[in-house]
């Protein structure tokens, strides 16, 4: 599936994102939301708003996991909104397209290159949280639960990534790539309670009650049409005791349509562009 | 080295304009684009390629480097037709073709040696930075960032990555661009050496002078079609602007239309003390019968071809109309973009 020259071009970008300027700006935030948040919630006298207190190592990263939305996924953004959008500026998208490489392998490369660019950063932060929690904690993860939670972390950056570079495919200008990628992440981090909320409230749930099953019941279903809320659900099969009415298959299914989905349009683009 | 480098035989490929309506916001309508082109390229033969800003030059050469595709017509590429049972079209354009493109703007932290190892990639080709950069007058600058470069060296660069992995066939879009006298002169010496070792090449330029004595074959486009396909001396005669002499001289203009017997006047012009004038197909003696009549005569040459004035006359349509104007120096190209570029 990977050949060596999608390996090359894959490197060639992440090793000019990790130099570039937007990562030094962007490193600090990451440390201070990734393994900040890690620290503030693994703390043993944390006390969580509705009185939720963290007391294994799975919930306090569930917790964390805001850190990545928040911070990760808007980093992804602003890593690649100008993934293919920058070279038809420049042309040099148009030295490439006339290259022989076949146009999919040319997606190949540089959605990877887009994705560990993000992912290699977070990830180390992601793992150094881990350990902070593990630390602070005193206690140990099982590998499942581990792997499904850095799984979960990469499958998010994945899907913020792909949508800037689909974004960046059609854009003529940078303006237009960074403000739908922005805008995406809005939506999904801010606008998607109020969208759960009017659902839920069109629907006749009593939107104001605390921990009403029907509204934990639509939450949990429509954030299956969230990136952040999928990555949520993925998050939270590592949790015991957590119910929103949608099974873990159904979690893993989702992320799969996520990331197919996406990646088959990406591809689609990729091979019908034009400079 | 001789034989079919590259045939189009009836292209046409029209660019998809966006028109959303209430009912299909996706909606495109046929654009411009380019129309019924035949054209021969034979190997180590260069062919210029002149027309105004969108005529259509940029869209062919996209198509010949297998960026855009063809909607109808064939394409043979060393006497074989492309076949979409071997792979897409495009693609076997690509694997054989050097593609440069108008002004590419490298940037970023990236030196030179890593750009031209990144599309050795793309290209599937080992390559020698060293070896190319030398040979595009790059070297001294293969550790410089492309930030660095000026953009006469980013224009060498540009020409490096379309010579990756030997192509059979060089399009270059205004290869002059940014380039000094002597730099221009030294990338149209490179042009001519990999012309004699077969390689054809199409050179798109609106530096029209400077093409003359330079390129084997002259291709006047003009609103997506081929206006004009042949030699220089060719498409001079058959345009009817072959066999022209200027004359110039000093005291009164002299009484042309009887010295010059079956040659045609076209056009003349007096000052206060000179006078000269452009004539067709005049005879042998016409040149002494102005000097026997008493005229000082001070200039005599041939009218050197004028590919402006060969797109005007194949047009039938004025400079100004056309929007092509050339600048004295001709080393500065008027641009202007249109939808289709």
């Amino acid at each position: 599936m990977f050949n060596t020259d999608i390996v090359a071009i894959a490197r060639q970008i992440i090793a000019e994102k990790l130099r570039s300027t937007r990562m030094i700006v962007m490193l600090p935030i990451l440390i201070l939301f990734i393994p900040g948040i890690a620290w503030g919630f693994s703390d043993p006298d944390v006390m969580l708003p509705g009185g939720v207190r963290p007391d294994n190592v799975m919930e306090v990263m569930f917790y964390t996991s805001l850190g990545i939305v928040f911070a990760g996924t808007m980093c992804g953004v602003l890593l690649s909104y100008d993934g293919i959008s920058k070279d038809r500026f420049t042309g040099v998208l148009e030295v490439k397209l006339s290259q022989p490489m076949p146009r999919e392998e040319q997606a190949m490369g540089l959605a990877l290159g887009h994705w560990l660019a993000i992912l290699i950063p977070v990830w180390a932060l992601w793992l150094i949280s881990t350990l902070i929690v593990m630390f602070r904690l005193e206690q140990g993860i099982a590998l499942p639960e581990t792997v499904a939670s850095f799984a979960s972390v990469g499958l998010i950056l994945f899907w913020y990534v792909i949508f800037s570079l689909i974004a960046s495919t059609y854009s003529r200008d940078q303006g237009t790539s960074v403000a739908f990628g922005v805008g995406m992440w809005f939506l999904f981090t801010f606008l998607w309670a109020l969208v759960t909320s009017m659902v839920a409230f069109a629907s006749g749930v009593n939107v104001g009650e605390v921990n009403n099953p029907e509204m934990i019941r639509i939450e949990g279903f429509l954030d299956l049409l969230s990136p952040n809320g999928v990555f949520h659900h993925l998050l939270e099969t590592n949790l015991a005791d957590v119910d929103r009415g949608v099974p873990p298959i159904t979690s893993w299914i989702s992320a799969a349509i996520w990331t197919v989905m996406p990646w088959l349009w990406f591809k689609s683009r990729m091979s019908r562009i034009q400079p | 080295m001789t034989g079919r480098a590259l045939e189009l035989i009836d292209v046409t490929f029209r660019h998809r304009i966006s028109r959303p309506k209430f009912t299909n916001p996706w909606f495109t309508k046929p654009g411009p684009g380019v129309f019924g082109l035949n054209l021969t390229l034979e190997a180590g033969q260069i062919i210029g390629l002149v027309g105004p800003n969108g005529a259509g030059k940029t869209t062919l050469l996209r198509i010949l480097a297998g960026i855009m595709p063809i909607d109808e017509g064939k394409i043979r590429l060393q006497g074989v037709e492309l076949d979409p049972k071997n792979g897409p079209i495009d693609r076997q354009l690509r694997a054989n073709i050097g593609h440069m493109p108008e002004q590419v703007r490298w940037t970023g932290s990236a030196s030179v040696n890593q750009t031209i190892r990144q599309f050795s990639a793309l290209r599937d080709t080992p390559v020698a930075p060293e070896k190319l950069l030398k040979l595009v007058g790059l070297s001294s600058k293969s550790t410089a960032t492309l930030d660095e470069l000026s953009q006469g060296m980013r224009q060498r660069l540009s020409l490096a990555v379309a010579l990756m992995g030997a192509p059979r066939i060089l399009l270059l879009d205004e290869p002059f661009n940014g380039l000094d006298p002597v730099a221009a002169k030294s990338v149209e010496q490179m042009i001519k050496q990999l012309s004699n070792q077969g390689v054809a090449v199409i050179i798109s330029s609106h530096q029209v002078s400077g093409l003359v004595g330079f390129i084997d074959k002259l291709l006047l486009i003009h609103r997506g079609q081929l206006v004009a396909n042949g030699s220089i001396k060719d498409i001079e005669e058959k345009l009817g602007l072959a066999d022209r002499i200027e004359i110039g001289g000093k005291g009164e203009l002299p009484d042309l239309a009887k010295l010059i017997g079956s040659g045609t006047i076209l056009e003349q012009t007096v000052d206060e003390q000179n006078w000269s004038c452009t004539i067709q197909h005049a005879d042998d003696a016409s040149i002494k019968n102005i000097v026997q009549a008493g005229h000082h005569i001070t200039e005599w040459k041939r009218k050197a071809p004028d590919i402006v004035e060969m797109l005007c006359q194949a047009t039938g349509l004025e400079v100004e109309e056309i929007g092509l104007e050339v600048q004295a120096s001709n080393m500065m190209p008027l641009k202007t973009l249109s939808e289709e570029e």
